[in-house]
Order: structure tokens, then sequence, then C-alpha cells
């Protein structure tokens, strides 16, 4: 058992390490630096004064050196600093983290908050209307993209109604209630494309598990089918729902740059994207490693809940 | 994004039913797709060369027998213009999923006949590419080779190429375990005649699955890079571009942004549609 | 946004405030937006030009311009300049403190200036102080400035350089010193920007308590947040919403009186075609000024017939000798094919990506018109980082191209009309006759007599087409009725030290 644990960390760690390399690779793939992007719309400027710049900030180093240099100084906890502000990235991602913690933590609610009655209305009576009202909405919904339904919630919310601010952030620390409200849409936004996975999986699990004999059993002894469904299909469409939702942490990240950018929150997103306009490489670099690094932990904490919850798994890994 | 909606995922959530109707919703969604496929192949062919993209002074207008969707900003037909744009977008999507295709299967290939490290090593990859958020490495991508319609295409097919490996390899690791594929082996008949000749067509169908899943996901990806000013640039248009003068436009006239809206969202319903579909036919043969 | 190169000698603004200023209550807390982000706080590098807005409410210059754009001490009480106009000495005020309490000296002034004079720190006020030799402390209020060159307009070049406490340059972004009527006490680079009134201050204290800046990248968001009150005043608001913000009663628009914010069409007079003057001249009457002015800047400025930067408006403006470049296209056609440029031939607009939507208006309008006599216009949008690396600095050669930009200038000509001295204009024009009328024109005293060797150098800019300069465009502010005493100055940079709640 813990050595399958050990095992999984020692390849998700090896992942990042893969991941930080490429990264970098990829960035001095771009055109421009932040030298130019930040000076070289300066009139008078000479192409002297900017290779003496870049010179300085090390952009001329060999790209081994560079990459190793970010790397040192990473273990010893420095991620470096913005070009643009001089504040450590250590810092402007402290900044930016609660936002996007937020958001991610309130769409998940959100999601199941949506996901979990109607899957549960759809099983009770699979095929008839209720179902097939859900499924077909369900089906419509993951055709939606995320921005789209951004995009429809702001016009329909924020512009028409006046209900929601269309934009902005309050920290918590200023005010809770201005805090949700600025994050309500955007969440609404994250779940709506997200729930129709979660329904659409949970209520196959629920079916499956529903067929099975011990629930028949169950229901011929006179059990109520609702209490059945809740009780004990439920339960076990636990845990292979457990593990959607971790993918849908995974797909909820992915949106959040787009939606960050909709709805002008201070979140890691916004930080990434700006940093590639500006070639801000030592801000993108950490920005989009810790994106990423906050996917797979989820997902390798997702895997290892489950072979703990799931005796079957858990056997096996024992035996393997 | 629905990156997460793979041909496994799709499989999964449709239990057995016995029932085995083709029944009318696939017929519709084909047709629908194929109706929105033809109107912009062939729709700007058919209208005046420059329909979409004269300038006029009639800025805004409504829905009119000249206009059938009204005009934009530069008082350019919208119908028109949503047709070019049309081309573009499924062109993108469309090229991406070949691309992606392509690679995926000769990643996914060789990935499932190899087996042991080249395998692992191989999944362990696509795993760290799907870890990075898509758009993110999308727009470093675009800042680096630039958003012409090729390019994107190329882009984007690159971005789905992790998934298609996957799908492919376990469908073609499944064929492999089937009892045809196994008496094959052992009666001596070659890999790469049983790859072709049996295990293709019998993958044909989470291949199609997966296929409209990419050319969806294809459009999703440039109709949000396009969004937010990344993606396919003036003077092309697509989808997206249209949605995001929509919206900023929004003010002055609603259909301007609802119009690329609705046609987004029609032709992806209708592509998971047919996914769905050709998901539950998999099914039927187990 | 880009380059923007520019002192403020600003002009006027709204119909409510003329030169006085209305009666307003003290107290009170503003959030003002921008499209852009402010991405950091220091005043002598500056990469937006929204991080102007930070000038007047964090920092003093020697001297700075008023709502009515003359030019007026700031932290020089008085100055006066040798008959050569080439020595300048300045006296300051006395008991001026920077915010963290430090007093202000001469050497603080020296220090300053020098590190704008610095090459490595590049800021975008060199050219102005290009001429200064030597910055001395004669004593410890007075400062001595030595100019290479005369130069009559020397305070109105330098209200943009600003005096910070250089022994906190390291911690600027924290936490910027200077001797503004604000300082900061949040800063989220790019996001948002707290600022509080600094009690410290030497002058009339700020009506205001507190200004936040936030950045509302989406500008459909951006005046709904307006709409709705989230925002209090928008800045730069996009062309195309101004009509409907100006229906709504609770906002009003703030407008410079003399817009001297100009779109400038660059090419490179070094390269092919246009090294040749009969393509600039071509390109000029191709240019449906008109058409971009309405359906570009959505009507928001003033066409430019002579390609003159200077608005029309404008005290020193000039159209003596000049040629109106009317939209002609059989000159245009005639003149490019003169040139070189014939049927069939292709140039390139180099645009940028996701941004400035007048821009691509713009190569659209162009595009139908050179389309008319057979030249092809291909449109190539780039994301900012590479559109800025294929022509800037000057120096660069870009032939077959028309970069679109845009400057912001005072309305003052001596920094407007020296964005063409070689190696400042990316067109890398070196025109001899040019340079000696600016020269004369920037050394003489007496107004009337600069306000013909300005005409000369009009005419020079005229004459010669160095790039194509369509209109001048009006920045637009929207403020929210209640709050008063807001100005925008000709480039658009907007003045909020005096704003207060009515």
């Amino acid at each position: 058992m813990l050595k399958m644990v050990v095992r999984r960390v020692a390849v998700s760690i090896a992942m990042l390490a893969a991941l930080s390399a490429l990264i970098f690779v990829v960035l001095r793939l771009l055109p421009g630096d932040p030298v130019v992007t930040r000076l070289g719309a300066t009139p008078g400027v000479s192409a002297e004064t900017l290779r003496h710049l870049r010179e300085e900030a090390g952009l001329d180093d060999p790209i081994l050196v560079q990459y190793f240099h970010w790397i040192g100084g990473m273990l010893h906890g420095d991620f470096g600093s913005s070009y643009f502000n001089q504040f450590s990235v250590t810092e402007l991602i402290g900044q930016r983290l609660p936002a996007t913690l937020e958001l991610t933590v309130i769409a998940m609610i959100f999601t199941v908050l949506l996901a979990l009655p109607a899957a549960l209305l759809s099983a009770r009576g699979p095929g008839g209307l209720v179902d097939r009202v859900v499924t077909t909405l369900s089906s419509a919904g993951l055709a939606l993209p995320q921005f789209l339904v951004g995009v429809a919630l702001i016009t329909i919310f924020a512009v028409k109604l006046r209900w929601l601010p269309s934009r902005g952030y309050t920290p918590i620390s200023d005010s809770f209630g201005e805090n949700l409200k600025g994050l309500a849409l955007p969440s609404l936004t994250l779940a709506v494309a997200a729930a129709p996975l979660l329904i659409r999986f949970l209520r196959g699990s629920l079916i499956e598990v529903m067929d099975t004999s011990y629930i028949r059993t169950a229901v011929g002894k006179g059990v109520p089918s609702w209490r059945v469904l809740t009780s004990h299909a439920l339960r076990n469409a636990l845990i292979p729902g457990l593990t959607m939702l971790g993918m849908i942490v995974g797909y909820t990240l992915g949106g959040v740059v787009i939606i960050e950018y909709i709805y002008g929150l201070p979140g890691l997103g916004s930080l990434a994207v700006d940093a590639v306009q500006k070639r801000d490489y030592a801000v993108l670099q950490s920005a989009v490693l810790l994106i990423s690094a906050m996917f797979i932990a989820t997902t390798l904490v997702v895997d290892i809940l489950t072979s703990v919850l799931d005796p079957r798994l858990r056997s096996e890994a024992r035996r393997g | 994004m629905a990156e997460v909606l793979t041909a496994s995922t799709v499989v999964q959530a449709e239990p057995e039913r016995g029932r085995r109707r083709t029944g009318l919703v696939p017929i519709i969604a084909g047709s629908v797709l194929a109706l929105i496929v033809l109107a912009c192949v062939v729709g700007p062919w058919l209208m005046s060369s420059d329909s979409g993209t004269a300038l006029s002074t009639d800025r805004f207008a409504g829905i009119s027998g000249a206009h059938w969707l009204g005009t934009d900003e530069l008082g350019r037909d919208l119908f028109a213009r949503v047709l070019r744009a049309g081309r573009i977008s499924l062109g993108v999507a469309g090229g991406a999923t070949l691309v992606a295709m392509l690679l995926g299967a000769a990643w996914g290939m060789i990935a499932a006949f190899s087996r042991g490290l080249v395998d692992e090593i191989l999944m362990r990859l696509a795993d760290v590419t799907m870890a990075a958020p898509q758009m993110l490495l999308a727009l470093i991508f675009v800042a680096a080779f630039g958003a012409t319609p090729v390019k994107l295409a190329v882009i984007v097919g690159i971005l789905l190429t992790p998934v298609t490996a996957r799908m492919i390899r376990s469908a073609v690791l499944t064929e492999r375990a089937e009892d045809y594929y196994i008496a094959a082996i052992a009666f001596g008949a070659p890999k790469w005649r049983l790859i072709l000749t049996e295990v293709l067509p019998n993958v044909w169908a989470p291949i199609g699955v997966q296929s409209a899943i990419n050319v969806a996901n294809g459009i999703i990806l440039e109709a949000a890079l396009s969004f937010i000013g990344l993606g396919i640039q003036d003077p092309d248009i697509s989808w997206g571009l249209l949605l995001k003068y929509g919206f900023s436009m929004q003010s002055r006239s609603l259909g301007y942004m609802l119009y690329p809206a609705a046609t987004i969202f029609v032709t992806i319903w209708m592509l998971n549609l047919l996914a769905d579909q050709l998901g539950r036919t998999k099914g039927g043969r187990r | 946004m880009a380059v923007a190169g520019c002192s403020s000698s600003g002009s006027d603004n709204s119909p409510d405030s003329s030169g006085s200023t209305a009666a307003v209550q003290t107290g009170g807390k503003i959030t003002i937006g921008a499209a852009q982000g402010i991405p950091q706080l220091n005043p002598a590098i500056r990469t937006f030009a929204w991080e102007e807005v930070l000038f007047p409410l964090l920092w003093d210059g020697l001297s700075e311009t008023d709502s009515s754009g003359k030019v007026v001490p700031d932290l020089a009480e008085s100055w006066k300049v040798s008959p050569d106009q080439k020595t300048w000495t300045f006296k300051l005020r006395s008991g001026v403190k920077f915010s963290n309490g430090k007093a202000l000296t001469a050497d603080d002034v020296v220090k300053s200036l020098d590190y704008y004079r610095n090459p490595k720190t590049a800021t975008q006020e060199a050219n102005k102080i290009a001429t200064i030799t030597k910055v001395t402390a004669t004593d410890p209020s007075t400062v001595t400035v030595q100019l290479s060159a005369p130069n009559a307009l020397f305070p109105s070049a330098i209200v943009w350089v600003k005096i910070m406490d250089m022994d906190a340059l390291k911690t600027i972004n924290k936490d910027p010193i200077g001797t503004g009527p604000f300082k900061v006490s949040k800063f989220v680079p790019g996001q948002s920007l707290n600022l509080v009134r600094n009690d410290k201050y030497w002058g009339k204290a700020a009506p205001l308590d507190e200004i936040d800046i936030v950045t509302a990248s989406d500008s459909t968001a951006a005046a709904n947040s307006l709409q709705s009150g989230d925002l209090d005043v928008l800045w730069s608001v996009p062309a195309t919403d101004v009509d409907q913000i100006a229906s709504n009663p609770n906002i009003k628009l703030v407008k410079p009186a003399v817009p001297s914010q100009w779109p400038d069409w660059e090419v490179d007079t070094t390269s092919a075609p246009f090294n040749n003057l009969k393509a600039r001249q071509a390109l000029a009457y191709a240019t449906d000024r008109e058409q971009v002015l309405e359906a570009a800047y959505y009507g928001q400025g003033t066409v430019s017939p002579y390609n003159d930067p200077l608005n029309e408006e404008n005290p020193m403006f000039s159209s003596e000798g000049m040629t109106k470049y009317t939209y002609d296209l059989d000159k245009a056609k005639q003149l490019f094919a003169e040139a070189g440029v014939k049927s069939g031939d292709t140039l390139i607009w180099w645009g940028v990506a996701g941004q400035y939507p007048e821009w691509n208006t713009s190569a659209q309008i162009l595009q139908a018109s050179l389309k008319k006599i057979g030249i092809n216009l291909k449109i190539e949008n780039n994301d900012l980082s590479t559109w800025v690396e294929k022509f800037y600095p000057a120096g660069k050669s870009f032939p077959n191209m028309i970069v679109p930009n845009f400057q912001s200038t005072p309305t003052e000509p001596a920094f407007s009309l020296n964005y063409f001295q070689p190696g400042r204009c990316q067109c890398n024009w070196d025109n001899a006759e040019y340079k000696a009328a600016y020269k004369k024109a920037i050394g003489e005293p007496d107004e009337a007599k600069r306000k013909e060797y300005w005409a000369e150098v009009q005419k020079v800019i005229n004459q010669d087409v160095p790039e194509i300069v369509p209109l001048q465009s009006t920045v637009v502010t929207a403020v929210n009725s209640k709050l008063q005493n807001v100005w925008v100055d000709g480039g658009g940079q907007l003045h909020l030290e005096e704003a207060g709640l009515s």
C-alpha cells in the first residue's frame, strides 16, 4: 500500500520536472523578450541599451544555464521575480492564488449541487420523462463551451438584470458578501459546464448499481426505492464519482484561464495570460508549473483516496 | 472545455439497454450538421463575391430581405459573415482533428504494440502534456508561431493529440486481447497485416467517436482563443471572432452576438449527439 | 499605448469647469478603471500610457501644466534663464517633504534628473532632456541646468520628469516615495492599486480620501460597471461605447479641448517603396480620412487633411503653403506608379492582435481603397511583443510595410513635432530642413516669432510626408456626474488631483 503511494508520488514529481523543462523550452521559442516589451517601445532607445539590459537580465546566457539557474532557485524557494515590477514570483502568486482557489472550490460545490439531485432523479426512473429531460439538458449543456456560458450569464444577470457584478474581485478579508457576489457568476459558469459530465457519469453508475442483485433483493424485500437509491446505490457509486470529480477539477483548472479573463478576476490564470503577453518568463514559468502541479496533485490525491476507499482495489494493490 | 470527454467516458456512461433502434436523433443530428457544413462551404460561393466583406453605411441593421441576419458595425451582411466564419472555424477544427488523428494514431499504436518501458514513457508524456492547462499552451504557441488558420489547425491539433493517442492505444489493446487476434497471431499472421485488415476496421467506432469529439473540441478551442483576441485575426473571420465583436457591441445589436453563439452551440451539440450514437454502437457490439 | 512620448502642456477639458474649480466636499473614495493594467510604479519607466494617471497623484516635477495648458511652477517656485536660452536656474520651494518625512533638497532634484538622463533608465522623457549637459545644486534650494542647445521651452520639457527619493529606488514598486498629494497603500501589479491621501503633502490637500485604480480589461464589462456605479471613472472609453454611455444621465464625458493624440501610420523612409517621396504622397492621397474617422474612430476626433499632427484648434497650427491631401485615388495611383508600385503589388499592414479595433477597421478601409487602384494590402496582426520587435527602436528596416501606431503628445508643438527627429521616429526620416527649422523654433523665446518657425516645421513635414497622420483622436473619459474637477490633457492624461465629490 505504502509502496504504491510512494511510487505514485515519485511519478508525479518526475512529471512535474519534465513539464518544467517543456515549459522552459517552449517559452524561449517566443519572439520578443521582456526587455523589448518593456522598453522597446521607448522612443530613442538604442539597440545597444537593449542588448545591455538583456545581458543584465541573464537572457543571453545559454538555455541550459538559465534553466538550471531557475531550478536551483526553486529548490531554495526562490522562483525569481517579475521583470516589470521586481515583485518576487512567490509574492505575485500569493496575491493571485486565493482568487483561483476560491473559484475552483465554489465551482466544485455548485457542480455537485447541480449534478447530484439531477442524477438521482434520473436514476430513479431510467427511461422515464424526468430522465429524458435531464439527459437532453445535460447533452445540450455539454455542447455549451465554458466561455459561451460565461458570456450568456454576464449578459443576462449582470448587464440586463444588474443582479450581480460582471467583473471584479473583493477579497474575503474585505467583505464576505461582496466576495461571494463577485464569484457567483464565474463559479456558476464553470459549474454549468462541468455538471453535465458529472450527471452523465453518476447517472450511469447509479443505474448500473441499481441493477445488481443485492439491490433488487432489497427492493424485493420492500425497502422503498428512494431509500435504496440514496443509502445503497449512492454509496457504491461514490467511488467512481470521486474519480470523476478529480477529472472535473482538472477540467475546471483548465477553464480558469479564460473565465478569469472574461470576469476580470485576479487569479493565476490572468497572471499567466498577462505574463505571456509581456514575455515575463519568470512569472509565466512558475504560474504554469503551479497550475499543472495543482492538477497533478488532485489526480494523485483522488487516486490514493480511491484505492484506500475501495477494498477491491486495495487488495489488488497489495498483490501488485 | 470538453477535453475531458473521451470515447471511453462516453461508452461507459451509457449502460447497455438492449434496445437497438437507430433512433431519430442521430439522423436529425447528422442532417443538421451536414446542412451547416454545406451552407458554410458552398454558401459564400453562391452569394456575391463581396458579400460579408463589402463595407456599407447601413450599420447594425436589423433582419430584412436584403440582409437575412442584419448587418454589423461596418455595414457588412451578417449572414454572409457567419457563413464565411464557419468556413474557417470548421476548417480549423477539421484540420486539427486530422492532425490529431494521424499523430495520435501513430503515438497510440506504437505505445500499444511496444508495451513495457516505451509504452510507459509515451503514456507518461501524454499525461504530462495533458496536465498543463490547454488554454495557456495554446496561447504560448500562438504567440510563438502566429495564428493564421493553417497554423491554428496545427496548434489545436497538437493539443488534441495526447487524448487521442490514449484512446487509440486503449482501443488497440482491447483488440489485441480478442480471441480472433490471439488466434491469428498463433497462426503466424504478420502483425502489420492484422492491424490493417482486422484491427483498424474494428476500432472505427471509437475512432469515429473521438473524431467527432475532436472536431467539437477544436471548434471550442479556436472560438475561445479568438474570443479573447488571440486566435483568428482580422481580416479573417471565425465564429469566435464574430462572438467577440458581437459581445462588445451587444448594446447596439443583440443578434450580432446571438447568431455566432447559436451556431457554435448547435454545431457542437449535433457533434456530441453523433458521438453518443457511435459510442452506443460500440457498446452494442460488446 | 505602445509609443507615447509625451510631456504635458496639456489643455482644457470639460464644459463644466473651465479653469475655475467647482466646490466639492472633502472625503470619499472613488474607483477608476482602464483597460490596461498598471504593471509597475516607476514614473521614469512608463510602459503603458495609463500609468501616467499616477503622475499628478504621486509625484511632482519642477514644473507642471494646469488645466488650461499653461506651464506653471510645481516644486520649483520660480525659474530664470540666461539670454542664450541655455542655462536654466530653478529656485525650489521650501518646506517640501517626501511622503516618508524626508525633506526635499536640491540634491534630490539633481539625483532624480541624473537618473532620468542615464541611458540605462531608458525613460520615455529622454528626447526632451537629451540636450541637458549638466545638472548642479548651486545651493540647497537652487538647481542649475546647462543645455547644449538653446531651448526656450525647457520648463515645459520637464513637466513629466518627476522628483523621486532616489534612496528608495530599489523598493519603488513596493513603496514609492514621492511628494505628491497621494501615496500608495496596496499594489497588486496588473490588477489594482489603492491610493490614500498623503498628509505630508506641501500643497493644497486633495479632496478625496482614497482612490482605487482597477483593471477593466473587457470593455463591455467596464461599460457595464460604469453604468451600474461599480466604477466612477472609465478612462479611454472605447469609441463604440461612447454614444451609449453618453445617454446615461448619471455619467458625463470629459474630453480634451484640443486633442493631441494622433494615430500615425508608420513607413520606413529608408527602404522601398517608401524611400521614394512619391510613394508616401500616394499613400497620403489614398487615405480616406473621413471614413477612417467615422468607421474606425466613431467620429471621436478631427480629420487632418494636411497630414499634420497638430490639431487645427492648436494655437500654433498653420496650413500656409501646405498641400491638402484630399482622398484622390487617381492621383494616388499615378504617384504610386511613378514610385514603382504598380497594379498587382502587395504591401503589408503590420498590426497588433487582440487590441486596437480601430486599427483593424482602418486597415480594412485602406485595403478597400488600395484594391480599387489594383494594389493589395495584406493585413497581418501579431501579438504585441512580435509587433514591437519588427520596427522598434528607430533604425530598423521594414520595407513594404505600413505599421499603425499612435502618439500621445502634449499640445505644445515642441513635443509633438519633435517626434520626427532622427533616432526617435521609426520612420527613419532624416531631413535637414526640418531639423534646422525645429532648432530655430525651440530656441526662440518670442512667441509670435516662434509661431512662424513652427509653421515652417509643419510645412516641411507636410511636403515630405514622413508618415501618414489621418486624424487626431479624442480620448474620451467617462465620469460619474457627482465627481467634479476632473480634467484630461490633450494627450489623454487624466488629472484627479483636484477631484472631489459634490
